[in-house]
């Protein structure tokens, strides 16, 4: 014990930080060994029920439920008025699904619900249904909340409406929600800390305008009344994704220096990044401007009906920087025969070919001609390839069909001689048809099958 | 010896620190690569790791897992203006977690979890706690139980108050 006088100094400056080990558990083979504050950890995370049912495991876990913060989601609780009355708070998530226009009382009760102390300190809400507007207490969860998942319900029409503000708020998502231009834009300019944004099918407002200076991800899909959208200024965004984009979309981007993602650029959208413009419509597309370059986008995914090498090879020489390519809804009709056409464009380098593009995903593969001269485009071109995926359905079992292929594509000759080659099944596209799965988007490729 | 190792910076500059399991095994990682556990952040800040930080709860086999976890992490927040470098890390970072966890059996797993805690680093507790969790959902008390080796002390007395008390999370 006296030996460590002289690191003492030390010690006590440390204290501050942690708690001193306990005796070293080295054969701990038990959940029981581990220290409380982890089991609320594991508590927190269990479906509301199985979180309580923890209490009757022994009297060690008895009191755990109650101090680990609340993680309540009424699909899997019966009776929340008890839970909420049981529990002391604080909460982690409140998840209440659409109650139906049956339940009594609906309104009143959520009301009392979001009043009740079990839910202070909230820090993830989801509420679905039709609240119109929503129940008054609401408001009072809202300086806490970090993520946000409102569906089907309405805002209130009130631009001065100061109590949706949302200092705290990382992630926000809006399904289905009617909202007037005036109370998103107040909204957005009340979330101090927005990390990401998804918008899918919000009705009430055409114009969409994004100033933050800590967005990182905005995402809108189903459109409906939204038609334009404009990032004004946006320092730290890197990912804006417009997937399921069926109705006319102006998107122009301002100031997004970071922006490196960006899709699906539909037959719907017209773009507009700095000085470039680029129009795609059905049977018209082009670009304003192909003497400025957007140095930062690195992943591209196109969802244009009628795309032929030859507007795949401006919008790499738009890009210059493109390491990821994704193609979707291949179209058989588009004219992809490059060998006599291209040469004149071939002349020049594409910086991108040549550096960077370091992967291609196409979907609709279907080995006609057109397609097989497109995607032997980039085996012969792409001189850093490291992957090539073309989707091609259930051909891919058709083990003659692809031989054949692999002959048409001359893949012996591929330049990039360490590229991997992959013929897939159909896949399912991973955007945000789950929106609570809104924060994988940060993390992963957001257009990765 | 240990002191001048502690002091050694990589090619990149970043100071080195070393890393004492309880069994005696040294790691040499990076600052940024350590800092990923708040307890030892806090000890760069306070100058208390040219010594080497010995960490007595956490053995060598462990430890080994915590250090390959944090490289793997360390891109993250270096990469954070490079995104594409670290997002096509981010696939295989993915794959790495997933592999990490779902290959522990429950004994490593729970160390890995004390380890988490005591060194503070969030996102490998909230991974392994996430993991335990996904064990124990959908499982009776009997179930959770029998799982996790957790000796049941409450007399049937006590059992059926607490039921009663909670019948909402009892009744199927």
């Amino acid at each position: 014990m006296g030996t460590t006088t002289r690191a003492r100094g030390k010690r006590r400056k440390l204290q501050g930080h942690q708690t001193p080990p306990p005796p070293p558990p080295c054969g701990a083979a038990q959940i029981s060994l581990l220290p409380d504050d982890a089991l609320r950890e594991i508590v927190t995370r269990l479906p509301s029920n199985d979180a309580a049912r923890t209490q009757l495991l022994s009297s060690r876990w008895r009191h755990l439920w109650r101090s680990a913060p609340l993680n309540l989601d009424l699909r899997d609780a019966g009776d929340i008025s008890r839970v909420l009355a049981t529990h002391p708070g604080p909460a982690r998530r409140f998840a209440v699904p659409d109650l139906g226009s049956s339940f009594p009382n609906r309104r009143a009760t959520l009301d009392a619900w979001f009043a009740a102390p079990a839910l202070d300190n909230l820090q993830e809400l989801e509420l679905m249904g039709s609240y119109r507007p929503l129940p008054p207490s609401a408001a009072r969860l809202f300086p806490t909340l970090r993520v946000a998942v409102f569906s089907r319900c309405s805002f209130p029409d009130d631009p001065a409406a100061a109590a949706f503000c949302f200092p705290r708020l990382e992630q926000l998502t809006l399904e289905y929600v009617a909202v007037s231009e005036a109370t998103l834009h107040g909204v957005l300019a009340g979330c101090a800390a927005l990390d990401c944004l998804l918008l899918r099918g919000v009705r009430g407002c055409r114009r969409l305008s994004i100033s933050s200076p800590t967005i990182r991800v905005v995402g809108v899909c189903v459109t409906r009344a939204l038609k334009e959208l404009i990032v004004e200024d946006a320092p730290r965004l890197e990912r804006l994704l417009m997937p399921e984009v069926w109705q006319l979309l102006r998107v122009s981007v301002i100031s997004a220096p970071k922006l490196e993602a960006l899709g699906w650029l539909s037959n719907h959208c017209t773009l507009e990044i700095g000085t470039i413009a680029i129009k795609c419509s059905i049977g018209e597309f082009h670009f304003d401007s192909l003497t400025t370059v957007a140095r930062g986008v690195k992943v591209l995914a196109l969802d244009i009906d009628n795309l032929s090498l030859d507007m795949a090879i401006d919008f790499m020489r738009c890009f210059p920087s493109l390491e990821k390519l994704y193609i979707r809804k291949f179209s058989h009709k588009c004219n992809n025969v490059w060998r006599q056409k291209m040469r004149h464009k071939m002349l020049d380098p594409i910086e991108c070919l040549d550096l960077n593009l370091k992967k291609v995903e196409v979907s609709g593969y279907c080995g006609n001609k057109s397609h097989i001269d497109f995607a032997m485009f980039f085996v012969l071109n792409g001189r850093v390839l490291e992957l090539m995926r073309l989707e091609c359905g259930t051909r891919r079992n058709d083990r003659k069909w692809i031989e054949n292929q692999k002959m048409c594509l001359k893949l012996d000759n591929m330049v990039s001689k360490d590229a991997e080659f992959h013929f897939t099944r159909r896949t399912s596209w991973n955007y945000f048809t789950n929106v609570r799965r809104a924060h994988e988007l940060l993390i992963a490729d957001p257009f990765c099958t | 010896m240990a002191a001048a190792a502690a002091e050694a910076t990589t090619d990149g500059g970043g100071k080195m620190i070393i890393l004492i399991s309880a069994d005696g095994k040294r790691f040499e990682v990076t600052e940024a690569v350590a800092s990923q556990s708040q307890l030892i952040s806090n000890m760069i800040e306070d100058d208390c790791t040219e010594n080497g930080v010995r960490l007595p709860n956490v053995d060598g086999d462990i430890l080994t897992m915590v250090v390959d976890y944090c490289n793997m992490h360390a891109g993250d927040a270096a990469a954070a203006g490079d995104t594409m470098k670290a997002s096509s890390t981010e696939e295989e970072l993915k794959k790495f977690d997933a592999e990490l966890v779902q290959a522990l059996e429950n004994p490593v797993l729970f160390k890995l979890i004390l380890a988490a805690n005591f060194l503070n680093i969030k996102s490998l507790l909230d991974m392994t706690c996430q993991r335990v969790a996904d064990m124990m959902s959908g499982k009776t008390p009997e179930q959770m139980r029998e799982t996790f080796s957790i000796e049941n002390d409450f007399t049937p007395e006590e059992e059926a108050a607490i039921r009663q008390e909670n019948a909402w999370a009892f009744d199927d």
